[in-house]
């Protein structure tokens, strides 16, 4: 029995419970918006830029700073001869690729020896940052911009590292194998350079490619997958990149660059002692890392975020694979926060410090935790009539009612800049997904983000398996 | 009671915003398709009084006709793109004389001074059309702009309008400005060789600040301008390195005696980037004359220096190669290594050596 003072307490609670959760909600999504503000100068800029073919021209001169493209593969034997074809015809003056074979099972080397004629040559380099062995560097008698590592199995960072130790030039390029990149892609993210920035990383922006149009390992017609899952994740990633980490750029802390294609300097990743292996998101530890580097030494450097689309990437179709991805990615962000815990509020590291930092903390990692206690809450309340029906009801449309006007904010910059999606139907199934996104969707990825607490304290340390559909490639013939 | 209000408040301002956004996005994407398909039907319009104009079948005033018909936005970067890659530079002054004329032309150039940098590029790629000496100082404030994609714009102006005031005045900025731009405005001051030669030549003394003074010697070296290499070549014991490795790599478009003369000097400087520098140049060079002083070059005490020596040997033909040779049984084993490298090294790979 629960006496009346009890119950008077109870009520107490919840009801100021409920209102935390108002000021929480109100104040994260008055910072989204605060982003969404920020971004538009950016997008502008960016687009008319992008759009400018008397600069374009000039990318392609062989002023711009030599590139190194690093591509990790592991058991990638159907796609990679493909893969790396579709990498060496990219648009660049100055450009070398760097595939790492990590510890295939699968006859990946074989078929890089044999489809790009390589042949094996004497290592020389410094193995500046350790890394697992290499068994062999190979060159291709066909392209001269290509170098083969063959090396034991160590992961993701691990065939990186290797990647960065081999590589000649000052900037490199940290790709997926399995992302596809625009033919110019390379050009629009050396834009920084071109502007006269001093550069420690480049963010770029990754599309979703599921049901994409792709021919010869590009995508020639962007298009929105008609499942739901797939589509929800179109207008996340739209809402993630085109305002999310474009707003950071103007408050100077990004602290995302996509491992799936990003730039960085490398002196300064080797400083750090490149990625850091065992950590399940190593593209945000390497750029925090990088942040706490470059304020500590006192170098002022930049991370710009180019918004327009340069990369597509497949997304999960499925709940299971979702849960692993999202449950990684959470589990990760929880690790690279709890390890680089001193920023938090340092005026030492800037804005990276006193802006960024508290965001993620407050804003992402304890954001599933607030939003399920807020249902937990709400729902107590309401059975023990500690909370009006009525404001219930009113918070949930209005939570929901922000998260479709942000994704339509998302969906307008990008119709006002790039406009990649041409097809009327991929519009309306855009438009339609921003309003059914907050019912299912984004409670499922709460759930996921929320058991990676309990997968973190539990020292569970695993990337799961990222089951892929696969793309429409074609061959690209023999080059 | 307060909270429900406020959200009450908030959730109506929000379904009004919201609502405002669907329809604006939806016209805005029937706004942004029509305007499109003006362009491509205008821009496909035009095809054919181009191709006659240029075939000195047609008018001018048709293509000028043609231009007018594209939508505002649009019509500026399209007759930049067109003048740039399509019609052949002598035929450009006849269609300039009748854009001049033209309203959107005169918009255009009227946004030289707007606040948004883009309506400057118009304003700069309109000038690069159109541009007379008249319009000289609203070049020249374009090529002061603060952005970079200005100032790219506004440099195609240079050939049309540029004075020797002008030409100083982007000369001034030159050694502010990125490595890309850089490298872009060199194609463009190539096509004003006079001016460039004389000012530049003027500017080539031990006064000015050394990063400045690098720069501008590398300029005169990269566009091969007679007057300026003299006068760098005089610059053979300035006190600052990086001005003496500058004056040894862009001495090899300087083929003379005095060019030899002076890189002569710089392979025997005190600092090794500037000695590996004049190796470099000697061996781009050609010149026969150049063997004995890049033979005693590969006994230098800096590696860097040896590696370059050889390169520029064995790019000298059969005397060079016949030093290499022999310096493969030179008693001193670092000597030897080198010859051995350099002698050993296939035309295309002492190409791609000799080019980094």
């Amino acid at each position: 029995m629960v006496s009346s003072s009890e119950f008077e307490v109870l009520h107490r609670v919840i009801w100021w419970a409920d209102h935390l959760a108002l000021f929480y909600f109100l104040a994260l999504n008055s910072f989204y918006a605060l982003l969404l503000l920020l971004s538009i100068p950016e997008l502008v800029g960016n687009w008319r830029l992008a759009d400018d073919e008397q600069l374009q021209g000039l990318f392609s001169s062989d002023a711009m700073p030599p590139l190194s493209l690093m591509v990790p593969a592991h058991n990638e034997e159907v796609t990679i001869a493909a893969s790396v074809l579709s990498f060496l015809t990219l648009e660049y003056p100055r450009l070398e690729v760097i595939v790492v074979n990590d510890g295939s099972t699968d006859r990946t080397i074989e078929v890089l020896i044999r489809d790009l004629n390589l042949y094996e040559v004497p290592p020389a380099y410094a193995q500046t940052i350790p890394s697992q062995p290499v068994r062999g560097v190979y060159r291709s008698r066909r392209h001269s911009r290509l170098v083969v590592l063959d090396k034991e199995n160590g992961g993701k960072a691990d065939a990186l590292n290797a990647a960065i130790n081999v590589a000649r030039h000052p900037f490199f390029v940290a790709v997926d194998a399995d992302t596809l990149i625009e033919r110019d892609a390379l050009l629009r993210l050396a834009r920084p350079f071109v502007l006269g920035k001093s550069v420690a990383a480049v963010g770029a922006t990754v599309r979703v490619a599921n049901s994409c149009r792709v021919e010869h390992g590009r995508v020639v017609e962007a298009r929105v997958d008609p499942r739901w899952l797939p589509s929800c994740q179109v207008v996340e990633y739209l809402r993630a990149f085109l305002f999310g980490r474009l707003g950071w750029n103007r408050l100077g802390g990004n602290l995302i660059i996509s491992g799936a294609f990003g730039l960085f300097r490398r002196d300064y990743v080797m400083a750090i002692g490149g990625y850091k292996t065992g950590n399940v998101t190593e593209d945000m530890d390497l750029v925090v890392r990088l942040h706490r580097y470059l304020r500590e030494n006192r170098i002022r450097a930049e991370f710009p975020f180019i918004p327009d689309p340069l990369a597509w990437t497949e997304v999960p179709s499925t709940i299971r694979v979702l849960a692993r991805q999202r449950e990684r990615w959470h589990r990760g962000l929880i690790g690279t926060l709890i390890a680089h815990r001193g920023m938090l509020f340092n005026p030492r590291y800037g804005l990276p410090g006193v802006v960024a930092y508290p965001y993620f903390l407050f804003g992402e990692l304890l954001a599933p935790v607030v939003e399920v206690m807020g249902y937990l809450i709400t729902v107590v309340g309401l059975l023990i009539g500690a909370v009006d029906y009525q404001f219930a009801l009113l918070f949930l449309l209005v939570a929901m009612g922000y998260g479709t006007m942000l994704s339509l904010w998302a969906i307008l910059l990008e119709e006002l800049s790039f406009k990649r999606y041409e097809r009327r139907r991929d519009f309306f199934r855009l438009v339609s997904r921003a309003f059914v996104e907050s019912f299912g969707f984004r409670q499922l990825t709460v759930w996921f983000r929320l058991q990676a607490f309990w997968n973190y304290f539990r020292g569970e340390e695993s990337w799961g398996a990222m089951t892929r559909e696969g793309f429409d490639r074609q061959a690209p013939g023999r080059l | 009671m307060t909270a429900t209000l406020v959200l009450y408040i908030f959730g109506a301002a929000q379904s009004f915003f919201l609502a405002m956004l669907l329809v604006f996005l939806i016209a805005r994407r029937q706004s942004a398709w029509s305007r499109h398909t003006a362009f491509t039907t205008g821009r496909d319009a035009l095809i054919l009084p181009i191709r006659d104009w240029i075939a000195a079948e047609g008018p001018v005033k048709d293509v000028v006709a043609g231009l007018r018909a594209l939508p505002p936005s649009n019509v500026v970067g399209y007759a930049s793109f067109l003048v740039r890659s399509i019609v052949p530079s002598e035929r450009r002054a006849e269609l300039a004389e009748l854009l001049r004329g033209e309203a959107w032309v005169r918009r255009a150039i009227a946004n030289a001074s707007s606040r948004r940098w883009w309506r400057r590029i118009d304003a700069a790629r309109a000038l690069a059309i159109v541009g007379t000496p008249e319009d000289r100082p609203t070049v020249q404030r374009l090529l002061e702009d603060v952005h970079p994609a200005v100032l790219v714009a506004a440099v195609a102006c240079l050939p049309l309008v540029a004075d020797a005031a002008v030409v100083n005045r982007v000369l001034d900025r030159y050694p502010l400005l990125t490595p890309v731009i850089r490298k872009y405005l060199v194609s463009k001051l190539a096509e004003l060789p006079v001016h460039v030669d004389q000012l530049l030549a003027t500017r080539l003394g031990p006064l000015e600040q050394p990063e400045a003074l690098a720069e501008w010697v590398r300029l005169a070296g990269a566009l091969g301008l007679p007057g300026a290499l003299r006068a760098a070549a005089l610059l053979t014991a300035h006190e600052s390195a990086l001005v003496r490795a500058a004056v040894a790599s862009a001495l090899r478009r300087m083929p003379s005696g005095a060019g030899l003369h002076a890189l002569g000097i710089l392979l025997n400087d005190s600092n090794a980037s500037v000695r590996e520098e004049a190796a470099a140049s000697l061996g781009a060079l050609g010149s026969a004359m150049a063997v004995p002083m890049l033979e005693a070059a590969m006994h230098d005490r800096a590696w860097q220096v040896r590696r370059r020596a050889g390169l520029a040997l064995a790019q000298l033909g059969e005397p060079g190669r016949a030093v290499v040779i022999s310096l493969r049984a030179d008693p001193d084993p670092y000597v030897a290594s080198m010859a051995t490298l350099a002698s050993g090294l296939t035309d295309g790979a002492l190409l791609e050596l000799t080019e980094n």
